[in-house]
């Protein structure tokens, strides 16, 4: 445990990260242990191409999309609490956290986990996923072995699906309204992450 | 036991008289041969039960165990065994009475001996009798008979030469009343008997005799008959009743006799004593087992009448098959019984009432015989019914729930269960010490062995429960994860106090225990080896089936079987073998089989598994009714029952608690209240106590008795209460609900960020793990197991896509009906954009019975069910032209309506079918005239229409051929045919509007039936021909040219509106060519089919 706490105060802004965004002190540890290797050149930020070098990333088909999700507004680098901040998205829900209704809500909420997959989709930012994106999406996603055509009869479908409003274009709130039957707490949550 | 006094003494008579005899009464009659050799056989495998003092245990019945010396293996053991008594006696009276009495009529009162075969009329007529009071008329019968042995009480009723043998089912029957008594009395002496185990090493010693005539004989008739032989030899010894039957008698039995002769001969004592009552009395109440008894005696027999047989009554060649049959019925008709009342299924599982119809069922079997004839006995079980099972778990296993959950399941099944056992144990043993249970000659290890067995908790009785509680999904996943991969715990742990008692306590070292641990890995991963060995061979013996399609679904049952008996003969842990074989091969398999098979093999194993299921149940009722097996101790139950349900609990309070700190997902406190509830016990508990050995767990009948009474105890009240009491703690429930397309494909989204954000942070989580073995899968695995076609086809976001599209165009189909018209569907404007293939079969994700309806609708409609050669066909650009031209000639040619009866149903024409004909064909007319003046009117061309489609083709075509689809073409060749016959009809309901109202209302009615039919299989939704091609809307090529703007039937703006979806914003389904996949009740699993199946023809889209 000395090692880990010696080692925790070497990390930036400890407490307040902390505090903002609640992982536990052996994480944020492991994480900043991460951190700092994925960091090559000791820098003490990281930029895309420190990301792009994880092998596995660069068969997952959102890969870019989510290395572009740690930068946010096209900055080249994201320090260690922007990095956490990111992470913690995918933080488990704990019990005693919802408790707390005045507390700002925290990042791991549903509404606060949600956009992380939606700004995925909706690459210019204009806060509404449109027909073209999601046919981006799925042509990465879906692979090779569906036809154009298919693709497209399912973006509008996906979208039709989504679409409440008629615009042909999917809003944050249709998405999370879609979505809504989904346990998004469990499905985007990743238990090592507490 | 009040009647055992008298028996006995009976008995006891006989034995004095009949004792000294007894060893050298080895020269059996060949009457006895028959009879008794059905029960020596019987009597091998009824043993494990425990009741027969010299059965041999184990040895044969016992899978779970490996070899255990002694004992020939049991031939051929069935439902039941029945325990020393063989036959459903009073089945085999009815019938064979019912038999003769028609045989008996149908020539003539005189019946002569040589006319039925050895029938006599008196024999016959005794039976009447017999069947209604077996006792004292067969009492009768036997000294109305003559009897030629001299030493004989009874007059002996066939004099040696010169009467016809005796079928051996009615000497069977003749006798069939004094037997019973006889045998009582043997059975209710003999495990009792002090001197038993003097007896048994004589049996021991006999078998040489048995083998001495096995020499004499030859073939293996014979070789069933020395065991016959054998098995009497020892039954002199407990009854006691020395019989013989003279030896003059015994060439004409043939061979058997000589055989018996044989082991006779070895014999001491070379008189024939033997009543020849006693003689009767057992073949005939032993059974007259069936196999053994049927083979024997038909040369003697058959040497016995002259000429040729008319009509012969063989009851005994069928026998066993028989009764199987019958008992599978009776279960299955119970089932539909149960079933009839809705409100007693809804609260009662249906578990517990086939338990208590067992009991009914044994009681009624008791009165009548006063021998419990049927027990669940364990090879049967773990042969036959368990595999079932368990295959059916694992192949429908939602795997990735499965794995996600993997952690937690190991923990409760291992840890879980040997604390179970541990604690359950010591807890009785440290109660026994106290003295509370009286006087029991148990000790410490016997103790461990029954907690070992009564420890876990088993897949059958929690499946049956759990399936009518739906709780949530976790939830179930891990008890019932739990209760599959308990087995090789149990295994192990059975294995091993087993052993450690037969050792004896004392001998026990500590290298035993180790090696106990070690064969634990070696037994649980050795069996989790051989699944997986097997699910790779079954993938790739699937991906070579494309041509013989009809047998496929064979290999997925045979192979799966293969890897249990393989895992069973390394007596490695067969449930872990077969589990596993069905998870992994699962994917594969279902990728590589075709939509036919694949549903076939769902079916099948369903069925298989759900009537292994209630066999299960109901004999495990039947088995409790035998008093032999009682022996009470209230303390020792009670105990048990408050021990298993405390320790349960508090072993997954513990386990949860450690779990919880590593788990995502919480384990709340009622999930664990109801997994501890639902530690439900069965028939693995039950079938393992009953292997046993007598010998050396000396309480084994309080084991088996305390045994069932938890089984009952847990089936029935816990399986009573849980429902009540997961609704009552709000446990979260499972949801139906058709994935959204939104959904399903976010999911994937999600999938993809969670792995790549563990592999930023650098963790190895199950994302990272699903996501390397996902890509391992795809690189590798498939490319090795699966047919290419479906490797190129799957995508489970498609396959969504494709449902949600069906979904909607039925709802559409039947909204537009509702309105009385389906016009608007295809108003000219939109038909482009309709073209959901409803051809294929899809199941719906949730509902079995839709695919069912599914396939049943598409079976009715091809018109060719031969996969072969559907399969061989290829499509062609020939094809496309013809399917043009014969598109075009189906509009304008009437075709009688007479094919389509053909077609769609031979059973379910209504009496008003004719009227609604005449109506179409009027209806039809009209149309064609309409249509003529139409398309004269407005310049709707015909060709050009065709053109175009012709055109599409090709492009379509050429688009494909970049993308090898191997399958597709095949596909739409197999569619053509039935769209084109379909077609002519689909239009009826919607031209018929204009002109009557009848016509319509049946439509809608129909369609309504359309809809409720996604859910429910129902006949008529099935049969009636007005819906099949409402399915294939989307087929209709061209457009059909009556339908026109000025189509009174277009439906108003409103409607457009209300429709749930109208063609314009219908989800414009690109001509899709993956694979539909049947999708199994578990959502999860991933069900692929093959591309070709899926499919619509090429035709539809246009």
């Amino acid at each position: 445990m000395g090692s880990c706490s010696s080692q925790a105060t070497t990390i930036p802004d400890v407490d307040t990260i902390r505090q903002e965004i609640g992982f536990s002190q052996a994480s944020l540890v492991r994480l900043y242990r991460r951190f700092r290797d994925l960091d090559r050149n000791k820098k003490g930020y990281l930029c895309r191409r420190d990301l792009r070098q994880i092998g596995a990333l660069a068969v997952n088909p959102l890969g870019d999309r989510i290395i572009e999700s740690f930068f946010a507004d096209g900055s080249y680098s994201v320090d260690f609490s922007g990095f956490v901040r990111v992470l913690a998205h995918f933080r488990p829900v704990d019990d005693e956290e919802i408790q707390d209704p005045k507390a700002p809500e925290p990042l791991n909420s549903r509404m606060n986990k949600l956009p992380f997959p939606f700004q995925l989709y909706d690459l210019d930012r204009d806060g509404k996923i449109s027909r073209h994106e999601m046919l981006q999406v799925l042509q990465v996603m879906v692979g090779v072995q569906v036809t154009e055509e298919q693709l497209e009869s399912i973006t509008d479908g996906t979208v039709q699906e989504a679409d409440e409003d008629g615009d042909g274009a999917v809003s944050f709130l249709e998405f999370v309204k879609s979505l809504e039957k989904m346990d998004i707490e469990q499905k985007m949550s990743i238990r090592i992450l507490k | 036991m009040g009647r055992k006094p008298c028996v006995r003494q009976r008995r006891g008579a006989r034995a004095v008289d009949g004792y000294p005899g007894a060893l050298g009464e080895e020269g059996p009659s060949p009457c006895w041969k028959a009879g008794e050799g059905l029960e020596g056989d019987r009597q091998a495998w009824a043993e494990p039960e425990g009741q027969e003092p010299f059965s041999g245990r184990g040895g044969q019945a016992d899978p779970r165990r490996s070899a255990h010396g002694r004992v020939e293996k049991p031939r051929g053991h069935w439902i039941a065994l029945p325990r020393g008594d063989p036959g459903p006696r009073l089945l085999r009276l009815v019938v064979t009475m019912l038999g003769n009495l028609t045989l008996t009529l149908a020539r003539g009162p005189p019946c002569t001996p040589t006319q039925i075969q050895g029938l006599r009329p008196m024999a016959s007529r005794l039976w009447l009798f017999e069947s209604a009071c077996p006792v004292s008329v067969s009492w009768l019968a036997q000294t109305l008979l003559p009897c030629k042995s001299a030493s004989c009480t009874d007059p002996r009723p066939l004099p040696e030469n010169k009467t016809p043998v005796l079928p051996s089912h009615l000497r069977a029957h003749t006798a069939g009343g004094r037997p019973r008594v006889e045998e009582l009395a043997l059975r209710l002496d003999e495990p009792r008997r002090a001197g038993r185990s003097a007896w048994r090493d004589e049996e021991l010693g006999r078998p040489g005799a048995a083998c001495e005539a096995r020499g004499a004989a030859s073939g293996a008739a014979l070789e069933r008959r020395g065991s016959a032989g054998c098995a009497r030899v020892k039954r002199p010894r407990c009854g006691d009743w020395g019989l013989d039957v003279p030896r003059a008698w015994d060439p004409r039995r043939g061979r058997a006799g000589v055989a018996v002769r044989g082991a006779g001969a070895g014999s001491r004592r070379g008189t024939t004593r033997a009543c020849g009552e006693g003689v009767l009395l057992l073949a005939l109440a032993l059974g007259g087992l069936p196999r053994a008894g049927a083979v024997e005696e038909e040369p003697g027999a058959q040497g016995s009448t002259e000429g040729f047989q008319v009509v012969t009554f063989e009851w005994y060649h069928v026998q066993d098959p028989y009764i199987i049959a019958l008992w599978i019925l009776v279960a299955s008709l119970a089932k539909i019984v149960f079933h009839l009342s809705h409100k007693v299924t809804s609260v009662v599982p249906e578990s517990a009432l086939l338990i208590v119809l067992g009991l009914a069922l044994g009681g009624i079997v008791w009165a009548a015989d006063h021998i419990a004839s049927f027990t669940l006995t364990p090879t049967v079980f773990f042969f036959y019914l368990l595999p079932p099972i368990v295959l059916d778990a694992g192949y429908f296993m939602p795997n990735r729930l499965f794995f996600g959950n993997l952690g937690t399941i190991l923990l409760y099944a291992v840890i879980g269960t040997v604390w179970n056992a541990a604690t359950t144990g010591l807890s009785l043993y440290g109660v026994f010490l106290s003295g509370l249970m009286g006087d029991l000659k148990i000790g410490l290890l016997d103790f461990l062995l029954f907690g070992s067995l009564i420890a876990a908790v088993d897949p059958v009785a929690v499946l049956a429960v759990f399936e009518e509680v739906h709780v949530n999904e976790v939830l179930f996943i891990i008890v019932f994860g739990e209760s599959l991969l308990n087995d090789a715990v149990t295994v192990v742990l059975y294995n091993v106090f087993e052993s450690f008692v037969n050792l004896g306590g004392d001998k026990v070292t500590g290298v035993d225990c180790v090696k106990g641990i070690v064969s634990f890995f070696v037994v649980s991963l050795g069996g989790t080896l051989v699944g997986v060995i097997f699910a790779f061979l079954l993938s790739l013996v699937t991906r070579f089936t494309k041509h013989v399609r009809i047998i496929e679904p064979g290999f997925v049952f045979v192979i799966s079987y293969l890897s249990y008996l393989t895992s069973e003969m390394l007596s490695l842990s067969a449930i872990l073998a077969i589990t596993f074989c069905g998870i992994c091969c699962q994917k594969y398999v279902k990728a590589n089989i075709s939509e036919q098979s694949a549903t076939t093999v769902r079916y099948t194993m369903k069925m298989l598994a759900s009537g292994a299921e209630t066999i299960i149940f109901m004999f495990l009722g039947i088995s409790a009714v035998d008093p032999l097996i009682w022996t009470w101790n209230t303390a020792f139950v009670l105990l048990t029952l408050v021990f298993i349900s405390v320790y349960r609990a508090i072993g997954v309070a513990l386990q949860t608690w450690v779990l919880n700190r590593y788990r995502m997902v919480q384990l709340e406190i009622i999930d664990q209240v109801v997994m501890s509830y639902g530690g439900l016990r069965g028939a693995v508990a039950y079938a393992l106590v009953v292997l046993l050995d007598e010998k050396k767990v000396k309480e084994k009948n309080l084991f088996v008795s305390t045994t069932i009474i938890v089984v009952f105890f847990t089936v029935i009240f816990q399986g009573l209460t849980i429902k009540p009491l997961v609704q009552w703690l709000k446990v979260k429930r499972s949801e139906h609900r058709e994935p959204k397309l939104n959904e399903k494909l976010h999911g994937r989204a999600f999938d993809h960020i969670l792995s790549a954000i563990e592999d930023i942070s650098g963790q190895i989580g199950h994302n990272y793990l699903r996501d390397k073995w996902s890509n391992f899968d795809r690189k590798f695995l498939s490319k090795v197991l699966m047919r290419r076609s479906a490797q190129k086809s799957r995508d489970r976001i498609l396959n969504v896509f494709h449902e949600l599209n069906l979904k909607d165009a039925i709802s559409y189909v039947a909204e537009g009906e509702r309105r009385g018209s389906l016009a608007f569907i295809r108003s000219p404007s939109t038909d482009n954009m309709v073209n959901v293939d409803f051809n294929t079969p899809r199941p719906s994700t949730t509902s079995m019975e839709a695919s069912v309806s599914y396939l049943l609708r598409e079976n009715a409609s091809a018109v060719c069910l031969d996969m072969q050669s559907l399969e061989q066909r290829r499509r062609s650009i020939r094809d496309t032209e013809d399917m043009v031209t014969h598109h075009t000639l189906q509009q304008y040619l009437y075709k009688p309506r007479q094919e389509y009866k053909h077609l769609y149903s031979r059973h379910e024409l209504t009496p008003s079918e004719d009227e609604k004909q005449d109506k179409e064909i009027f209806h039809r007319t009209m149309r064609k005239r309409l249509e003529s003046f139409k398309s004269a009117k407005l310049g709707i061309n015909q060709n050009k229409k065709a053109a175009k489609l012709y055109k599409r083709e090709r492009a379509q075509k050429r688009r494909n051929s970049s993308i090898p689809n191997g399958k597709l073409p095949v596909e739409s060749s197999l569619h053509n045919f039935p769209i084109k016959e379909r077609e002519l009809e689909f239009s009826d309901p919607e031209e018929t509007p204009g002109y009557e109202a009848e016509e319509m209302s049946g439509g809608i009615e129909f369609l309504a039936n359309v809809t409720k039919d996604t859910a429910a299989d129902s006949s008529t939704g099935i049969d009636n021909p007005v819906f099949a091609p409402d399915e294939d809307l989307g087929a209709l090529a061209g457009v059909p040219p009556w339908l026109s703007p000025e189509e009174t039937v277009v439906p108003s703006q409103r409607a457009r509106v209300q429709i749930p979806c109208s063609p314009d914003n219908f989800r414009r389904l690109a001509p899709i060519r993956l694979s539909t996949k049947s999708s199994d009740s578990f959502l999860l699993a991933d069900g692929a089919e093959e591309a070709s199946r899926a499919g619509p023809p090429e035709a539809t889209h246009m």
